[in-house]
């Protein structure tokens, strides 16, 4: 499957891509409605850095077999939502393993990273990092 | 033209005493004529702080302010400025620190917070688009800064925004800091202090709002452009590999590298405690605040079995906490800045007042008996960090240590003054200019006391030539502090993609454009930078009830003992040069020969009201 993987020896933590994602998709600066999140975590005596981007698991998707509306499905390379099947029921976000389904407050429904193939360019998180540090792996 | 971005729109008041908050509408005129961050600080600060107020006292607020660029794809946006009456300076003080904070707060639906009062108890406040909580912070009181924000992210979210003090500022060291993500600090004037002085342990904030932004794709172009310039810069690959720190081989070379409380330039052990040293041997993670395509910061750890410690380093704590006290030895240095950070006390100033403890000790000013038996030797390492804890928890020699080196250096007396290096109260950060008379302008006449994040001007004076004194060097340090006194904080964002890798100043009116959908030229955003600094330079005489240009001097000892050793060697600043400079200073900006603004200068920026401020209580302006 393709999907998103960050070198996190290289992520310095600038959100960047949270931004532009949300930017991207919803045209709003809020890095609460980004699909791909990283969190840097404040230990006491150590910094640890993690992210969340969705696995693009397939059409067997934890997430697509959740719905039980048939409102995700796969297409060719990534999970697409059908608004208008989604009850927001956010059965998907408890079926998915990676904490990838990604809900704001204030919007309906799921945010789901679809690689972008709705764009020209391909992921626009990647492209924007400026450190490099987000690869499309297969 | 009302805004269409970049500003929420909101100010939030929070009343400690009466454990109440309200919302303040951001009006168009604060907006477009003072821009944010610092702009805000001084206007609030100015208006509402009765004259001669205790800066520790329930009766001085607090600002925290974002401006109109903080937040978005903007470049390194993470900035926010910190402010209220200084407890060390007894003027003006702010200071900005770089984390996540600033989106946070704006996503929860707040361009600014103004903190009046005092809580009854230790509390933090927990600020979301939901409201603001008052939470008890009884149990983390008294506890280090790490722990602190590991406890505080449990309690709310991992990926809050926080501010927060250690025990320096429960304590009131009166140079305490704010700190965040582990090492971030803000306010070296003082600004823990007033947190504490307040019961206020943190501000954490968390949001999931949209910040209204006038183009979005404009936006998306922009740091698109921006980023390229950015990355593909000359000396990208050294900044992100050393960021400010390599600055200790730079300032060496050049003879400007503090060493023994500011006597000497040169620092034998320099490159044991430098740039290239730390990216080899030291440095594990590379951190940077809200959209940095050129993150500075350096965590390294220590690799001694004696000295164990993890840190963020930047320049001014190698050359505060290792030349200035003698130490060169690194593992020291991160175990003293890591102590310095989880108790947050401001590095600079702990270094140079722990300096100038050693300066004391070795001529006698201070004996043993001072010091309960501590051999307050350059280069005692041991001694230092004891020091340090005393400071910290304000025990003996320590109490009085933490009032800063103006007022330590007055109670010791003796000539003790002569050797405590400082401008108007505030410590001198890292750079010793005994032959850099334009840096020292700098120092002379920044807008909080001596500190080098407004007119930086040190790299461009050694390339124009460190002897030279005419009209450049003034108008250099004014150029400067209106572009990263005035623009950068009050937009709040960094500098340092223009100052160290040549970004372009342009791009920041079209950001404006895009994010507000508002013009601005560079020129109008000077103009209000100028009158920003005018307004604080009347806060301060309001404050001391009478000026003298003796206020904006450098310490006395650049002008009276030479460095013995490196390129700066027998040099000393000249006073008629100084006055010179100092001359065609105030002249540039308006000012009369005490420094302080003419009538027709506060005019010119719609301060008539300070006119008749300052004349009330006898201060005579010339026309």
């Amino acid at each position: 499957m393709t999907r998103l993987e960050v070198d996190l020896s290289k992520c310095s933590g600038c959100i960047v891509c949270m931004q532009v994602c949300a930017l991207v998709h919803f045209k709003e600066q809020n890095t609460t409605k980004s699909a791909i999140k990283i969190i840097t975590e404040y230990l006491p005596n150590s910094i640890k850095r993690i992210y969340i981007a969705c696995h693009q698991c397939g059409e067997n998707a934890p997430c697509i077999s959740a719905c039980p509306t048939g409102a995700l499905k796969w297409n060719k390379d990534h999970v697409e939502l059908d608004k208008e099947k989604c009850i927001a029921c956010r059965n998907c976000e408890t079926a998915c393993p990676y904490g990838a389904v990604i809900f704001n407050p204030d919007y309906k429904y799921p945010i789901i990273c679809n690689l972008c193939s709705d764009i020209d360019g391909g992921p626009q998180c990647a492209k924007y990092c400026p450190m490099g540090a987000i690869k499309i792996v297969k | 033209m009302s805004w269409k971005g970049g500003w929420v729109g909101k100010i939030l008041v929070v009343d400690l005493s009466k454990k109440s908050y309200s919302n303040m509408e951001l009006t168009k005129e604060l907006a477009r004529d003072w821009i944010g961050g610092r702009g805000w600080a001084i206007k609030w600060l100015y208006e509402n702080i009765k004259p001669k107020t205790d800066p520790l006292s329930p009766m001085n607020d607090l600002v925290i302010a974002t401006g109109p660029l903080t937040g978005l794809l903007v470049p390194s946006s993470g900035k926010v400025v910190i402010a209220a009456k200084s407890p060390l300076t007894n003027g003006y003080g702010d200071g900005n620190i770089g984390s996540h904070f600033g989106y946070q707060l704006k996503q929860s639906g707040y361009d600014a917070v103004i903190i009046r009062g005092k809580a009854k108890a230790p509390v933090y406040l927990y600020i979301t688009p939901n409201g603001v909580e008052f939470r008890s912070a009884e149990h983390i009181w008294g506890k280090g800064v790490f722990e602190t924000e590991y406890i505080i992210r449990r309690e709310t979210e991992k990926e809050a925004g926080t501010l927060i003090i250690g025990p320096g500022g429960e304590n009131l060291v009166k140079f305490a800091t704010v700190m965040s993500e582990h090492g971030r600090a803000g306010g070296r004037t003082g600004m823990g202090a007033v947190f504490g002085s307040k019961n206020l342990k943190a501000v954490v904030a968390y949001g999931w709002k949209t910040i209204p932004v006038a183009d979005p794709d404009g936006l998306l172009e922009l740091y698109w452009e921006s980023k390229l310039r950015i990355i593909k810069a000359e000396g990208y690959k050294k900044w992100i590999d050393q960021g400010t720190v390599m600055t200790v081989e730079w300032c060496q070379e050049v003879g400007t590298f503090p060493t023994f409380n500011f006597s000497e330039g040169v620092f034998d052990d320099a490159y044991k405690i430098g740039g290239e040293v730390m990216v080899k041997e030291y440095k594990y993670l590379r951190k940077g605040c809200m959209s940095c395509p050129m993150p500075c910061g350096n965590v390294l750890i220590s690799k001694s079995e004696k000295w164990r410690g993890f840190v963020e380093m930047d320049y001014e704590n190698v050359a505060l906490l290792g030349s200035n006290l003698g130490i060169g030895d690194y593992n020291v240095v991160i175990v003293l800045n890591q102590y310095a950070d989880d108790m947050g006390v401001d590095t600079i100033s702990l270094g140079n007042v722990m300096g100038f403890a050693m300066e004391c000790y070795e001529k006698g000013l201070i004996t043993n008996k001072d010091t309960k038996g501590l051999e307050l030797k350059f280069g005692n390492a041991e001694a230092a960090l004891k020091l340090a804890e005393m400071i910290v928890k304000r025990e003996g020699i320590g109490d009085l240590l933490a009032e800063g080196v103006r007022a330590a250096s007055e109670k010791i007396g003796k000539g003790a003054q002569k050797i405590a290096v400082h401008v108007k109260g505030l410590e001198v950060s890292g750079y010793d200019c005994h032959g850099a008379p334009a840096m020292a302008l700098a120092y002379g006449t920044s807008e909080i006391g001596a500190h080098h994040k407004s007119a930086w001007v040190i790299a461009w004076e050694m390339r124009y030539g460190r002897e030279k004194v005419d009209k450049a060097k003034p108008d250099k340090v004014i150029e400067f502090q209106r572009i990263r006194g005035g623009m950068f904080e009050m937009l709040t964002t960094c500098r340092l993609p223009w100052i160290e890798l040549g970004y372009p100043l342009d791009y920041y009116p079209k950001f404006l454009k895009v994010a507000t959908g508002l013009d601005f030229t560079l020129d109008q955003i000077y103009t209000i930078a100028d009158k920003v600094y005018a307004l604080i330079r009347a806060f301060w005489i309001r404050e001391y009830g009478h000026w003298k240009r003796e206020y904006d001097y450098p310490p006395s000892k650049w002008f009276e003992t030479a460095p013995t050793k490196g390129p700066s060697a027998g040099m000393k600043l000249s006073k008629e040069v100084y006055d010179n400079l100092l001359d065609m200073y105030y002249e540039a900006r308006g000012w009369d020969k005490n420094g302080i603004p003419r009538k027709s200068t506060l005019k010119k920026y719609g301060l008539d009201y300070v006119i008749e401020d300052l004349e009330k209580i006898g201060i005579t302006l010339s026309e």
